[in-house]
């Protein structure tokens, strides 16, 4: 300290501090150095017949190694929390190993996610689709042993519309037999009975009452499965059961399959963890966001399964009288064409996602294959322009709000793109970013913005349409209180069983796009790894995009 | 002296009272819909009504709040999470010990580093040790606690493969989410060790031990550390109140179940009586805490122990 | 320059030209230059000055705990029975303090350590330099509170609960726990109501008479001095200017810094109206005057005085003065 003067000290230490931290950030970064490296080689091993069009570079039809064997039991890894199992709760809150293994339905989807499959139920009968007559089988049984009869199915109809949580489209439900009910739903739109029947699991009156948290952490259901060890908020496994009532594998429903036989599903919120977890061997198979999905593309060590989510963004437009999109048509279409549907998709997916021809997903049933070649507001900046003259507007005239969660990182992101869009035709958007809750009690009201951002998820486009558009859900308007006849008219044209033809989808898409009420913008991809070891053939999804491993098919089962 | 608690403990009722009132009165004011949150996007207002109608959230300010404070005080019940159903109470009896442990793992490192620390810098004031002790501090209060769980966690879990990335189960689960915890309570224990024991190290009694041939080590940690652990045990105790709902980033990063990232869920999701009862819970266990914080000064000085005992002696 | 008279016997303590110095904001304060001192077994010696003239200073670069930051003992020897403690390793001395050479503080208030128990603080020294069982530690630490005075049921009782005396009486059975050869008494009865001073000053007396101890008193209260003392130094900026025993100095005092400071004591047999302190203030410790560093204010200060370190000259009656100008104070001072 006698040589050096205190200056010059501070000086050293300063630089020493300098170094350690750039020491640590190095540890820390030692992956990312070699990201293009690894990018490249991702780039090569999936060529299988990976599509680069206009829609952006998702990655389809991978070619992965065909493993021979697989594993017995499974680990993975979600940032879903799991902090109860109960039956009658809302979106997400129980993963799906409970709602499709453990509970079981009186109905369930097949393989395509669209046609409906007996599950508990043996038959049906119905001639308004209306009122159904639902016969279960007499031999259902629980892995409690409790033996399920019409008083366990009407209880448990009764239960989910009580929580308040259950859709409110059962009208009625009385038991008919000791094997057989009456249902009778609210309509015969599109998915209706579908949603009746596909949502509410039915459970043993008995043993539901006798349970203290409501099945909260030791369910009993009659699946295909059952829960062997619950850590709430840490871990969740099941077991496959050798007891399943159905004895008869052909009489099973594809739901009710179990191709593997223990399951393990892992807490682990932070995405970035959830790529450690996976490289650690901690989990086998996790659901990686792209960001973080560096390390094992191209990785020989790992099965790649790509899938573009039958979810994705829409932009809505409000028809509240105090804006100025609700009654101008052409500044509508004027926006629409001005935003870059591939920029959104580089910027909020990181290039990995696909653009969407109508509102809704393009994997849905009733999707028609001839939209993709319409003109859907291709980005065109000189015919916006244009548009925007049209509807009576100078550049620098236009200020207008988007509403949108800024904790959803994909939908702040394509706010800012759309953003820059529209300062390109010279009109101002303020982006509105609210947290989930409030954005919730805004949403459904057009006086607060003049555009919306949201997703919907459903199997049938219809039922979409119906659930954001249609009147009889918002009080006479649409979810942007939009108010017209004519497009409910429409709506109801195609949205119940007997009038739901690809004509008449294709009139309300042609009306809806004419109209630009609102407009499907694109839809994600996801990534999910699988170490080789587990052994997965092929992977199945369901209606939502979420995999559901009991019914992925393994090598050498 | 028992008196003194029997006192304080009393007093946590109006405490309590006052903290379950102002929480429900800023959440009933706050907008946003937790029914939207429970049904998510695809749902239709007409179902969105029907749940805010079951959940009772319609309902007006002062009857929801009469009925909430009769749950809390009366049955002694904090009410079910909208969302999942389950009791407040249970849930966080069932978290409250991992953020416990990760609480008190956190600060125990805090305090065996930053006291050392602390101490060190004090006796070697303006010199090379100090100087060396407080650019760790401030090292420490630098880094955030979420970067640095990060960083360990490539070293230790993918590069050496030591301990597990995260998880809830023995001890070599708890050493990573411990040791990001503790960064920030070691520069600030350091801080306030070197700062306190500045004061003491030039006291008479401290020169009267070293004169009876104590050794060096002896007068600083047995004679001036005691005398400058008041204004320290303060900050440790209020380091472990604020930890107590506040680790939430390492819960999420290391998957532990824990009171914060409930409670911050629960905010984002407006599930009122989760957000309710855990600032409630929070708060007693806060009280609880700076109740044991006033006794331990007890222990440290006898000087308050006289004040608590009401001037006996001189 | 020794100032041992009878050099036939060595003495027990003996300092040769110590020189401490303190920084403080980058100056240097020059506390103690040049002291010589020594003593004899079961002798005291007063060190006599004003407050700031290094006398503390002196008693702890003896034992070695002057603040080791900002304190440097620059130069000089210490023997103790013949060893030099500054060169000793800091487990040496250890050993010696509390043991061999011991300390009583100024202030009692502040010279106990508030948290730990009275008992404990006197345990602690007996223990440290006794290899007996903690129960005859205990035994021993309760003797030495009845020595001073106090009860032994009061061993568990913490500081605050003394009263200024009885804390003193702690930190004298402290001192004197394990007989040590030598105490360094640093104003002990300052900071006590005068009614209990007397007390105290007996009671150190008794236990050092009792135990044979060597002793420095360390006072600005010339009082004191002639209560207890055996020999007498009078130490003005750092420096000894007059030493020697308790009558030669009082009743021949021959520097002028020291008959002023006899003059500055109120005669209680005349009526005087005023004090007479002594002219001037004592000189800035960071730059000391020239040569004798009370000329500025000494009323027989010549030119040479300003010049170069003043050495000792024996007085007519055998003491030592650091005065070039003896004969024509005491000239003076006997016409008065």
């Amino acid at each position: 300290m006698t040589n050096l003067s205190r200056r010059d000290f501070l000086k050293v230490m300063g630089l020493g501090t300098v170094g350690l931290v750039g020491a640590l950030a190095l540890a820390g970064c030692g992956d990312g150095a070699s990201k293009t490296g690894t990018n490249t080689g991702s780039d090569s091993a999936n060529t299988g017949s990976s599509e680069n069009t206009a829609t952006g570079k998702t990655v389809e039809n991978v070619v992965n190694e065909i493993p021979t064997t697989s594993q017995d039991s499974i680990t993975f890894g979600a940032s879903a929390a799991i902090t109860t199992l109960q039956p009658y709760l809302g979106v997400g809150l129980v993963p799906t190993l409970i709602t499709y293994g453990v509970y079981e339905t009186l109905f369930a989807f097949g393989e395509d996610n669209t046609t409906l499959e007996p599950r508990l139920a043996k038959g049906v009968q119905t001639d308004d689709n209306l009122t159904y007559d639902v016969e279960i089988y007499d031999n259902i049984y629980d892995s409690n042993g409790n033996h399920i009869t019409a008083d366990d199915v009407v209880f448990s109809f009764h239960a989910y519309k009580e929580s308040g949580v259950g859709l409110a489209k059962t009208e009625s439900i009385e038991k008919t037999g000791d094997y057989s009910v009456r249902i009778v739903v609210v309509d015969n739109a599109i998915g209706t009975w579908d949603d009746t029947v596909r949502k509410t699991a039915i459970v043993s009156e008995k043993e539901y009452n006798a349970s203290e948290d409501g099945f909260s952490t030791a369910p009993v259901g009659t699946g295909m499965y059952a829960v062997t060890e619950f850590k709430p908020g840490i871990s969740l496994t099941v077991t496959k059961r050798d007891d399943y009532w159905q004895a008869d594998e052909s009489k099973r429903a594809f739901l009710a399959s179990a191709n593997m036989d223990e399951l393990t599903q892992m807490v682990i919120a932070e995405a970035s963890q959830l790529a450690v977890a996976l490289q650690t061997g901690a989990i086998d198979l996790a659901s990686i966001p792209q960001a973080v999905a560096d390390p094992f593309m191209g990785n020989s060590d790992y099965a790649f399964f790509p899938l573009t989510a039958p979810l994705g963004l829409q932009v809505y437009f409000s028809g509240d009288a105090h804006s100025p999109v609700a009654d101008n048509q052409k500044l509508r279409q004027a926006i629409l064409y001005a935003i870059d549907v591939d920029a959104i998709i580089t910027v909020a997916y990181d290039g990995y996602g696909e653009r969407q021809y109508t509102f809704g997903p393009s994997a849905a049933s009733d999707f028609q294959e001839k939209w993709r070649n319409e003109d859907y507001y291709n980005y065109d900046v000189d015919k916006a322009k244009a548009l925007l003259e049209e509807a009576g507007y100078k550049p620098g005239e236009l200020h207008l709000q988007i509403l949108s969660i800024g904790a959803i990182d994909a939908w702040s992101k394509a706010c800012q793109v759309m953003q820059q869009n529209l300062s390109a035709i010279g009109i101002d958007l303020e982006i509105l970013n609210y947290e989930a809750a409030l954005y919730g009690s805004y949403m459904n009201d057009g006086q607060y913005y003049d555009m919306l951002i949201n997703n919907v998820t459903q199997n049938y486009l219809v039922t979409a349409w119906n659930a954001k558009l249609g009147a009889q859900n918002f009080g006479g308007k649409t979810c942007t209180s939009i108010d017209d006849p004519k497009l409910q008219e429409l709506l109801k044209g195609c949205l119940f069983e007997e009038n739901h033809t690809p004509e008449n989808v294709d009139a309300f898409h042609s009306y809806l796009k004419e109209q630009a009420y609102a407009y499907g913008l694109c839809a994600p991809q996801n990534f999910t790894f699988a170490k080789k070891e587990v052994g997965m053939v092929e992977p199945y999804y369901d209606y939502i995009g979420g995999m559901y491993l009991p019914c992925c098919k393994y090598a050498g089962k | 002296m028992f008196k003194y608690f029997l006192k304080r403990l009393l007093w946590m009722i109006p405490i309590v009272l006052g903290v379950a009132i102002i929480t429900f009165t800023l959440l009933y004011f706050t907008p946003g819909d937790p029914a939207y949150i429970i049904l998510g996007s695809n749902a239709t207002e007409v179902e969105l009504e029907n749940l805010r109608e079951t959940l009772g959230v319609n309902q007006p300010y002062l009857v929801r709040l009469v009925k909430y404070l009769g749950d809390v005080f009366l049955r002694f019940d904090l009410g079910t999470s909208y969302s999942t159903k389950t009791s407040v109470t249970g849930e966080l009896i069932y978290r409250l010990p991992n953020t416990l442990l990760l609480t008190i793992a956190s600060l125990a490192i805090s305090v065996l580093i930053g006291l050392p620390l602390g101490v060190t810098a004090a006796v070697n004031q303006n010199r090379l040790g100090d100087r060396v002790s407080m650019l760790l501090a401030l090292l420490g209060v630098s880094m955030p606690s979420f970067w640095l769980a990060m960083l360990l966690v490539i070293l230790f879990a993918v590069k050496l493969h030591w301990l597990p990335a995260m998880g809830v189960g023995g001890l070599k689960y708890w050493i990573l989410p411990a040791l990001s915890g503790s960064t920030g309570g070691i520069a600030s224990i350091a801080r306030q060790t070197r700062s306190s024991m500045l004061e003491v190290i030039r006291s008479d009694y401290v020169t009267t031990a070293r004169a009876k041939g104590v050794k060096e080590r002896n007068v600083i940690y047995g004679h001036a550390l005691p005398n400058a652990l008041i204004p320290i045990i303060t900050l440790v105790g209020t380091q472990f109140g604020m930890m107590l709902g506040g680790t939430l980033i390492l819960e999420n990063i290391f998957g532990i179940p824990g009171v914060g990232s409930y409670l911050t869920t629960a905010v984002s999701s407006r599930d009122y009586p989760v957000v309710q009862g855990g600032v409630v819970f929070l708060a007693i266990c806060f009280s609880f805490c700076m109740l044991m914080v006033d006794m331990i000064y007890a222990l440290v000085d006898p000087r308050i122990k006289a004040q608590y005992e009401g001037k006996k002696g001189k | 320059m020794a100032i041992t008279k009878n050099t036939n016997e060595m003495p027990f303590l003996q300092i040769k030209d110590l020189v401490v110095e303190y920084t403080s904001d980058g100056e240097t304060i020059h506390a103690v230059n040049g002291v010589d001192l020594s003593l004899r077994r079961g002798e005291t010696l007063g060190l006599v000055g004003e407050t700031g003239a290094g006398k503390t200073t002196i008693a702890k670069s003896i034992l070695r705990i002057l603040p080791d930051r900002s304190a440097k003992i620059c130069g000089g020897e210490i023997f103790v029975n013949g060893k030099d403690l500054l060169k000793l390793s800091e487990p040496e001395i250890q050993q010696i303090r509390g043991n061999e050479i011991a300390m009583i503080f100024q202030d009692p208030m502040t010279a106990l350590n508030p948290v730990k128990r009275v008992g404990d603080q006197i345990a602690e020294v007996i223990r440290i330099h006794n290899s007996i069982s903690p129960a005859e530690v205990e035994k021993r630490a309760k003797e030495m509170l009845e020595l001073v005075g106090i009860p032994a049921q009061r061993f568990r009782e913490y500081p605050h609960q003394f009263s200024g005396g009885m804390k003193q009486r702690v930190v004298i059975a402290i001192a004197l726990a394990c007989n040590p050869d030598l105490l360094l008494a640093d104003e002990p009865t300052t900071a006590l109501d005068v009614t209990i001073q007397a007390q105290v000053l007996d009671m150190i007396a008794d236990l050092k008479k009792q135990k044979n101890s060597s002793m420095i008193m360390i006072t600005h209260d010339l009082g004191v001095v002639a209560e207890v003392c055996d020999q007498v130094g009078i130490i003005y900026a750092g420096e000894i200017v007059e030493y020697g025993s308790k009558e030669q100095i009082f009743d021949h005092p021959t520097h002028p810094y020291t008959i002023g400071l006899f003059g500055a004591i109120p005669d209680m047999n005349e009526d005087e109206e005023w004090l007479h302190p002594i002219e001037g203030l004592p000189p800035d410790p960071t730059n000391l005057p020239q040569g004798c560093a009370f000329n500025p204010r000494c009323p027989y200060a010549t030119e040479e005085c300003r010049k170069g370190k003043i050495p000792f000259a024996e007085t007519p009656d055998g003491h030592l003065s650091r005065c070039l100008h003896t004969a024509e104070v005491l000239k003076k001072e006997a016409n008065a």
